[in-house]
């Protein structure tokens, strides 16, 4: 359809306000309410145009376009009514503009500025109303224009639902919860409303007084927290080499949204703590020294241990962390120079399981789809993932599709806050998933709900399944898993006649003995349902480090190269060798973490090189983890802060940040997107890539590593399915693979022809296994453990930025009201919890979110550390260990301060 | 050689290779040991004879009615070497094989096309190429789901 405004013929679409045809044709209208995220709201009224045939003048945030409408956004009418309205928001409240932080990104001051506004005509002085109570938030309530934009944000984008307008007429503020001081309220601080806000009311607390907005450089680049990958913008004082803002970038995969940590965990670049020279150790410290000292010396170790013993005594540690570029070139030393596959990471102690299990179902452990598909599902099942602190962002989308309509269900051993969001949560014993999950395949069988069609073209065995779930009805899975038998007849029922399920997990799945059955089992249930394959459906877990996914891309893994290529082809290993210029490349697959570790007690693992893993602290069982690390030969770890691993270290090597080079990341739905350097390094640290090139040199190969591009360009050459991602194409918006050329556009679902890569699916059989170790009447309680919204891994990035420590500073130990009223604990009561394999002390948090007899803490704070705890027992597939099932024992050392709490917050006490 | 004559005989000559296609993979169908690579043969076989109608009614009717439209390529077919085939050969390397065919055909067309400047048979020939393409690109999308699994 057609319409003309200002004199222009101009194309338009159906359902567009008037306001939105403006914007597509770079048409001008001021407007204050109005945010693309938020939608009209048609309260400021300064996106006042005349529409002939309408009397008077119209919103035009409100008015639909209709074929032949003829409209004028500017005339003199139009001005003086803008004019009256910007005067009298102006004298409304106290804007300030000389001191206030918004000053030149206020769309207020804009408004002012465009309609020749100097000082407001009327004088009305709002009292002062500051709200400072929160830890990054600042609230400024004279500064505010009531347009609503922050509530909307918070209850319609990121879904919190914490602020709304309270009182009335002229008494209308925002408020938090029920008029709480936000640090005192539900608020999780995750600034989207800042973000929103368009005047000084609503502002970033950290960044107050750090440079105008002008003269702060911006770098795009991608969030170094958790799997998503988010895209953020880097607000760069270049005189201080600092950091001082973070805003979402409105592009996929978060269109603008970010979390706590995204948003307000980035001092720590600059945090006095960083490692920043070489370290050697001598006479038992270890010492600062030159790069070519510390090179020379590590190389001539690595050397003549592996000239004595053979390659196979090196292992070497990629990370879940660290970019694409220098997974790549850790996985390139260790086959090109050292001769051996004895290459692992992070993934191993997480997704290995999903990509076992999913490969085996499908032929591939990938995410079959993108994560704004969530909004078109019209049923989420998430099963395992306590979304709203691990992947906060994935869980807006999917609070999001919850409240237009979609129906949620949450089967979780705890009653996490998504549950909040829920239209069913079913509540199943630590570990029973493949017994609860038969269970709901098996009633769906029963009645006849399953995808016959689907299972039959598509699936290799679709009788089999049928058979091997008989022995689940849900009244005996019921019994074992602990879900009423109602609950999972109700929700096999939505599930089996839903239009379009999106499955969703996370470690709660993978972290078992009985990791990769679990996975097989949730293939499973979407082969029987056949939501496989087309948008708003699929099997997709939630990878849980920033670069969790590309860290297996490039090929820092034992049995494969980058880009998933077996070490085992003689054809592959003979193309490396080629391009690389080496000869004699292993073809025996490596050790997995589980084994290299254990081989260094025998003496088989004599060197261990380990980038960005911190791994006394990451694996389970730690007091075992010491051991074996002691008994190395040479130690060498590359990383940016000291931790646990490197006061063990015989060399230890200052590695830069994520905003302290190039290179790329690969999120969660296999999008590959660009890190960009944004300050420079503190004192010598420098990138793994180039430590590794320095490495290979004294060693005898040219890796080829002069850049991180060089690096990405390296790989790329013998890559297959990201062969078509070069940096150039993915500078605005990052390329999901397969990307096997650089004509191809990338490939956000799989399976979209119905073909998985298998050829057809198999229903693989799974049966029930419990954890490896459960409680007994010594060990009484089950602990889970995982990760907490404020912090991530081992909390070297989040302990050393402002104020998440503030915000929660200690590990708590969750134990449900029920065992606490029964042994006389309360929250901030000291308690110990004691395994078998070792004791923490730490402070108590009674919360229904733990189930009686299940206690939960995680691993982020060395002072009282889960895998202090956790049992080593693993999967015998990919050898993953279980850190969600360990049994322990709770007892109450001391009482701790009282504590009050008015309201129910979100992911702490 | 009249104009008739060589638009015929290029008809006949892609009709041909459209049979020839067919015999390869219903014998590729009868060799393979995995079901799922035999379906992907069959299917395929099945195709090339409705490729092979298509061409016929188009050689009988005039050539304005052979608009094939061009699809994209995202040149997949030439990022892949051509696999050997082996009775025991993988499903990837079955789809590959065929979509190296697809190219290889387009290939053909294309270069026929270089030899003359007759407006007619340049149509023909550009139909040709996009019907090899059109081919070519949808064994490419099944290839992006079976090429590059991610296992370890």
């Amino acid at each position: 359809m057609k319409i003309t405004m200002n004199g222009r013929i101009l194309e338009v679409q159906t359902g567009q306000t008037l306001l939105q045809a403006a914007r597509q044709h770079g048409i001008h209208i001021p407007t204050l309410c109005y945010h693309a995220h938020t939608g009209p709201a048609g309260k400021c009224r300064l996106c006042l145009v005349e529409v002939e045939g309408m009397r008077g003048l119209q919103t035009s945030c409100t008015v639909e376009v209709k074929d032949g409408l003829v409209v004028k956004t500017d005339s003199d009418a139009i001005r003086s009514a803008r004019r009256l309205v910007v005067d009298l928001l102006l004298a409304s409240g106290r804007h300030d503009c000389l001191a206030c932080e918004k000053n030149s990104d206020c769309e207020l001051q804009n408004a002012a500025y465009e309609l020749g506004i100097e000082r407001p005509s009327f004088t009305v002085e709002p009292a002062v109303d500051i709200d400072d109570s929160a830890e990054f938030v600042t609230r400024d309530n004279a500064k505010c224009i009531k347009c609503g934009r922050c509530i909307a944000g918070c209850t319609q984008v990121v879904c919190n639902e914490v602020l709304d307008f309270g009182f009335r007429g002229h008494d209308t503020k925002v408020i938090c919860d029920d008029d709480l001081p936000m640090g005192k309220s539900s608020c999780v601080q995750c600034g989207e409303c800042v973000q929103l806000c368009p005047t000084g009311a609503l502002v970033d607390k950290k960044t107050v007084g750090k440079g105008r907005s002008w003269q702060l450089d911006k770098v795009n680049t991608t969030c170094p927290y958790c799997g998503v990958g988010c895209q953020i913008t880097l607000h760069v004082d270049r005189a201080s080499n600092r950091v001082v803002r973070v805003t979402g970038r409105d592009i996929a995969p978060n269109n603008g949204m970010l979390c706590v940590k995204g948003r307000y965990g980035f001092e720590f670049h600059a945090s006095p703590k960083r490692l920043t020279h070489p370290l050697v150790r001598k006479d038992g410290k270890l010492v600062p020294v030159s790069w070519d000292e510390a090179l020379d010396y590590t190389a001539g170790r690595i050397k003549a241990i592996v000239d004595k013993h053979g390659p196979d005594v090196f292992s070497a540690l990629g990370s879940g962390r660290i970019t694409n570029e220098n997974n790549y070139a850790v996985a390139k030393f260790t086959r090109a120079v050292i001769k051996t596959n004895n290459v692992d990471h992070c993934a191993r102690t997480c997704h290995a399981p999903t990509v076992a299990g999913l490969a085996a179902a499908f032929g591939s452990g990938a995410a079959t789809n993108s994560i704004a598909d969530i909004l078109e599902a019209d049923v989420l099942f998430v099963i395992g993932s306590n979304m709203t602190e691990a992947h906060p962002v994935v869980s807006y989308y999917v609070k999001r599709a919850a409240k237009n309509g979609a129906t949620l269900i949450v089967v979780d051993p705890r009653k996490i806050d998504l549950v909040r969001w829920a239209s069913l949560y079913a509540q199943q014993r630590v570990g029973t998933d493949v017994v609860f999950l038969n269970g709901i395949i098996n009633e769906i069988f029963k009645n006849g709900w399953q995808n016959e069609a689907f299972m039959r073209a598509n699936t290799e065995n679709p009788d089999d399944i049928r058979e091997w779930v008989k022995p689940y009805p849900v009244e005996k899975a019921s019994e074992i898993c602990g879900v009423p038998v109602d609950t999972m007849k109700t929700i096999a029922r939505i599930l089996g006649t839903a239009k379009n399920v999106n499955i969703i997990y996370c470690l709660g799945i993978t972290e078992h003995t009985c990791g990769t059955d679990n996975v097989k089992t949730i293939a499973n249930l979407q082969m029987v349902l056949g939501h496989l394959g087309k948008r708003g459906g699929g099997v997709n877990p939630l990878r849980g480090q920033n670069n969790v996914q590309g860290a297996c891309d490039m090929g820092a893994l034992p049995n494969v190269y980058h880009t998933y290529q077996p070490v085992e082809d003689p054809k592959v290993a003979a193309k490396m060798a080629q391009c690389w210029g080496v000869s004699g490349l292993p073809i025996k697959p490596g050790y997995k973490i589980p084994t290299m570790m254990h081989k260094a007690t025998t003496g088989e693992t004599k060197i261990l090189f380990c980038v960005g893993d911190n791994t006394v602290q990451t694996e389970p069982d730690m007091n075992k983890t010491i051991k074996e690390i002691k008994a190395l030969e040479f130690f060498v770890v590359v990383d940016i802060f000291p931790n646990l691993t490197t006061e063990m270290a015989d060399v230890v090597l200052p590695d830069v940040c994520f905003n302290e080079d190039d290179g790329c990341y690969s999120n969660m739905e296999r999008r590959v997107q660009r890190l960009r350097k944004a300050v420079n390094p503190p004192g010598q640290a420098k990138p793994t890539w180039w430590i590794m090139q320095e490495l290979g040199k004294r060693m005898g190969v040219d890796l080829r590593f002069t850049s991180a591009e060089a690096t990405w360009e390296d790989m790329r050459r013998t890559a297959t399915s990201m062969a078509g991602i070069t940096y150039e194409r993915i500078e605005e918006l990052g390329l999901q693979w397969p990307c096997p050329t650089t004509d191809h556009p990338g490939t956000p679902i799989l399976h979209l022809h119905g073909k998985f890569t298998r050829g057809k699916g198999l229903f693989c059989r799974t049966d029930n296994r419990p954890p490896a170790e459960v409680p007994d009447a010594e060990y009484p309680f089950m602990l889970s453990t995982g990760r907490r919204l404020w912090h991530y891994h081992t909390g070297t990035q989040t302990r050393n930025s402002v104020g998440l420590e503030t915000i929660f500073p200690e590990e708590l130990l969750e134990i449900s009201p029920v065992d606490a009223a029964r042994m006389g604990i309360k929250t901030h009561d000291v308690v110990k919890a004691t395994s078998r394999r070792g004791t923490i002390t730490l402070k108590a948090w009674v919360t229904d979110r733990s189930p009686e007899g299940v206690c939960w803490c995680a691993f982020h704070f060395h002072e009282a550390h889960a895998n202090v705890l956790t049992n080593s027992a693993y999967d015998n597939v990919t050898e993953t260990p279980e850190y969600k099932a360990c049994a322990i024992k709770v007892e109450k050392v001391s009482d701790g301060v009282p504590f009050i709490q008015t309201v129910q917050r979100q992911a702490r006490p | 050689m009249s104009e008739k004559h060589t638009l015929d005989t290029i008809f006949d000559l892609a009709i041909s290779r459209e049979t020839a296609a067919n015999k390869l993979y219903t014998a590729l169908a009868g060799r393979v040991k995995s079901p799922a690579v035999k379906e992907i043969f069959e299917s395929l076989a099945k195709e090339e004879l409705k490729h092979k109608a298509l061409l016929s009614t188009l050689k009988t009717g005039p050539l304005t009615q052979a608009k094939f439209k061009p699809m994209a390529d995202y040149h997949v077919a030439e990022s892949e070497p051509l696999p050997e085939f082996k009775p025991d050969m993988p499903l990837r390397d079955a789809v590959a094989l065929a979509m190296k065919n697809e190219q290889q055909a387009a290939f053909l067309y294309r270069s026929m096309a270089g030899f003359t400047s007759d407006p007619d048979m340049l149509t023909l020939f550009e139909n040709l190429v996009n019907m090899e393409l059109g081919h070519k690109s949808t064994l490419e999308d099944l290839f992006l789901d079976i090429g590059y699994p991610e296992v370890f």
